[in-house]
């Protein structure tokens, strides 16, 4: 499989420094609301809690426990906006100093179904739009019956390679290679687990071919039997359905854009940090990793802080630009536009900071049919058509053609020269068809 | 303190800079090569018809937008690079109203009818072209003789271009002509179809800049080269040799300039070598045995008409369920 490289942004030359650890925020918020509805509060207004304490809990109890990711009390319960433009109920926190993170006892050997269900416990919630959490995805058809019952597809498909996914996913982001750069030994010592659990005959660890992980890390993870393989990161190599294609030449069916289904399962190597960690001393999932950059004034930071902790505090520490005009979390080509600097963030992610002058604005002209969104479609489509049956409002036509195996990558409004909004088209008519589809 | 709001938009937020006005800044840069070769073998005579196509069709644009209430698109460049584009095949005697009128054809007839810039079917230079030429053949077909402004010494092998000699005097004459003058451009034509080397080097700069996709102009060229070559090997007292029929006259302009046009060639990678194919191979036949001298204009509007069907010609979409069982 061959994609169109475009121009990236390198974020600094080799690998990336290590991250700072930021003091505790004013503030923590720990969303009750996700992809599994909401969860209920263990916890009461004015109530003080341990760092690593049950602060919300799922009816199903194969869903993640929601722990609080400092020391503090409890401020109460309200709405927040999460960094993708959604409305959460959240406990608030009010940190109490800054105490160690939050760790218990590491389960001990390596039975997979108790080694499941002390992941789900301690809180591994890794989705990567997938409906079931981490330990879930990647479980043996077997201990996928016993510790989450689950049995129908894609279940029941044994995993043949197991991916752990090194490469960062967008231009001038650096979370990935940071993690293999500096917190590499604890992704071997999450290794024996993986294997354990997912009864994968292959792990492949994939990374950054432009900043290899020291030899000494590569060497332990070959140990333990690791394929670890170096790859050009060009956008959208790091996206799942085209990581898969690019490292067992499987393609993963569309719109279900589900791995499993071929015998894949994919994981994050922030998550293989999060879960060698635990492993290794009981440290909770409840540190994120995150990046902030401003390509403007060339400013890229890296920081550890609680899960939960708002945009304000990180943005402050950064200093990344006193007034910016867009603040994206999530990068360049995937990301969400905040507009609350107290949406609080949950996972390792990327925050790109935009001046006045650096943000895009798209052009409501038509196509000019020069096809250069047609190279870089990393799904094989013809952008230019569902765009412009998507605009006339033809969505049949465009589901004929494939609508619903787009990934959203934005390439294609990357390189037009028109600017038309062709994401904003694609998305526009998948949500009509959507909509047709409920109304039947 | 109250700080300013802050932008909100769905992704992406990034743009990799190409606009459409790039884009023809771009061909423009493309085509000075092939107005330095007009202005070097005919002197300022080529460039006063770029110049004059230029102008009118900048206005053209502007007058029927204007009168039609539309948004006035001139800005965008791509006007002033059909108007260059037809200066440049255009004989470099022809009178000014020649120029004012096919112009103004291309962009109205041409493109403007169809809903501007991108949209319309067929190369609006052709149309332009194709209408002076039908409407006056006698006034588009005399040719000056080259007189290379320094350095060269004057073609002096041939009165007419190279496709007109083939056709009226035989293939015995043409042998005669030095392929570097064909590639050089030291014979009678138009500014941007007698040299090879400058139509080359705007074609690999705008490959190069990824304006135009490598596959039509390569294709193409081989289309017409495999083509003629076949019916060279067939009968080689009957049919000119492979490499004159594709240096000489409008292939190398055809292939990276006029075919390529936005809008009027297909988009898919075996759409594209398809088409490429396709015009190469119309070239020689309509040369071979049309009764018009050059065959490329022609060639390329009868492909145009082709592309649609051409686009359905579609990559294999990733991810389809029937293939992953
Ligand atoms: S956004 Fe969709 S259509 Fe556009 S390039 Fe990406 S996958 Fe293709
Ligand atoms: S890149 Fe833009 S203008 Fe060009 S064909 Fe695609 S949608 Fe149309």
């Amino acid at each position: 499989m061959k994609l169109a490289k475009i121009a990236l942004i390198a974020a600094s030359p080799g690998s990336p420094p290590p991250p700072d650890v930021l003091p505790h925020p004013e503030k923590i918020f720990i969303p009750l609301d996700g992809p599994w509805g909401r969860a209920e509060a263990q916890v009461a207004p004015g109530q003080t809690v341990e760092a690593g304490a049950v602060v919300g809990r799922f009816q199903d109890p194969r869903l993640p426990m929601l722990r609080a990711s400092a020391a503090g009390s409890v401020e109460g319960i309200r709405t927040v906006n999460t960094p993708d433009g959604q409305k959460a109920q959240a406990v608030v926190l009010q940190p109490l100093g800054d105490g160690a993170p939050a760790s218990q006892a590491p389960p001990q050997g390596a039975a997979p179904v108790a080694l499941a269900k002390a992941l789900t416990e301690a809180g591994f919630a890794e989705t990567d739009r997938h409906p079931w959490p981490f330990p879930a995805r990647i479980c043996s058809p077997e201990t996928a019956s016993e510790a989450f019952q689950l049995t129908d597809a894609p279940f029941h498909n044994p995993i043949e390679t197991l991916i752990i996914n090194g490469l960062d996913r967008q231009p001038g982001e650096m979370v990935r290679r940071t993690v293999l750069g500096h917190l590499g030994s604890f992704v071997v010592q999450a290794v024996a687990a993986l294997k354990a659990l997912s009864q994968a005959s292959r792990v492949v660890l994939v990374y950054d071919r432009s900043a290899p992980p020291g030899g000494e890390l590569l060497r332990s993870l070959q140990e333990q039997g690791v394929d670890c393989r170096g790859l050009e990161n060009v956008y959208p190599s790091a996206l799942t359905p085209v990581l898969v294609q690019l490292v067992t030449g499987k393609q993963v069916p569309q719109p279900a854009s589900d791995p499993r289904l071929v015998g894949v399962a994919v994981i994050d190597v922030t998550t293989a940090w999060q879960l060698g960690r635990f492993l290794t001393d009981g440290t909770l999932p409840l540190e994120i990793l995150v990046q902030v950059s401003s390509w403007k004034s060339g400013l890229h930071r890296l920081y550890r802080v609680p899960a939960g902790t708002p945009l304000e505090p990180i943005l402050a520490a950064a200093n990344a630009a006193p007034q910016p005009a867009k603040i994206v979390v999530g990068g360049p080509l995937l990301g969400y536009a905040q507009f609350d600097r107290q949406a609080p963030l949950v996972a390792s992610d990327f925050v790109l900071v935009q001046q006045p002058d650096e943000v895009h604005t798209y052009n409501y002209r038509a196509c000019i049919n020069c096809g250069h969104c047609v190279p870089v479609c990393p799904m094989k489509l013809l952008p230019n058509e569902l765009g412009k049956l998507c605009e006339y409002g033809r969505f049949h036509d465009a589901e004929a053609q494939y609508l619903a195996h787009c990934i959203e990558c934005g390439l294609c409004a990357f390189v037009c020269p028109a600017k038309r909004p062709m994401v904003q088209l694609i998305r526009h008519g998948k949500r009509e068809i959507l909509e047709m589809r409920k109304e039947s | 303190m109250k700080r300013p709001g802050l932008i909100v938009s769905p992704s992406p937020h990034w743009h990799s800079g190409r606009t459409v006005q790039g884009m023809m800044v771009d061909f423009a840069i493309a085509l000075l090569p092939c107005l330095l070769a007009g202005w070097y073998y005919f002197g300022w005579n080529a460039v006063r018809v770029a110049l004059l196509c230029v102008v009118s069709a900048v206005v053209a644009e502007a007058v029927w937008q204007k009168a039609l209430k539309r948004p006035v698109t001139v800005s965008d460049g791509s006007a002033v690079v059909a108007g260059l584009l037809l200066g440049l095949i255009l004989s470099p005697e022809v009178p000014g109203w020649i120029c004012v009128l096919g112009s103004v054809t291309a962009i109205l007839v041409g493109r403007q009818l169809f809903g501007g810039f991108g949209s319309n079917p067929f190369s609006c230079v052709l149309v332009g072209y194709g209408f002076i030429f039908i409407s006056y053949p006698h006034i588009l077909q005399s040719f000056p003789m080259p007189h290379p402004a320094f350095g060269l010494e004057p073609g002096g092998y041939i009165e007419y271009p190279p496709m007109d000699i083939l056709k009226m005097d035989g293939i015995q004459v043409i042998r005669d002509i030095p392929w570097t003058d064909l590639f050089l451009g030291n014979v009678p034509g138009t500014a941007g179809t007698v040299s090879v080397l400058a139509v080359l080097l705007g074609g690999i700069y705008l490959i190069a800049r990824r304006v135009i996709r490598w596959p039509i102009p390569v294709f193409c060229l081989a289309g017409a080269w495999i083509f003629a070559a076949v019916c060279h090997l067939i009968d080689p007292s009957l049919y000119a040799s492979p490499t004159f029929h594709v240096l000489a006259g409008w292939v190398f302009l055809s292939a990276f300039f006029l075919a390529t046009e936005p809008g009027t060639c297909p988009v898919t990678f075996p759409g594209m070598v398809l088409y490429g194919l396709g015009c190469g191979c119309l070239i020689i036949i309509i040369r071979t045995w049309g009764t018009y001298m050059e065959g490329a204009p022609f060639a390329v509007l009868l492909m145009n008409g082709i592309t649609p069907l051409l686009d359905r010609i579609r990559p294999r979409v990733i991810g389809r369920v029937q293939e992953s069982a």
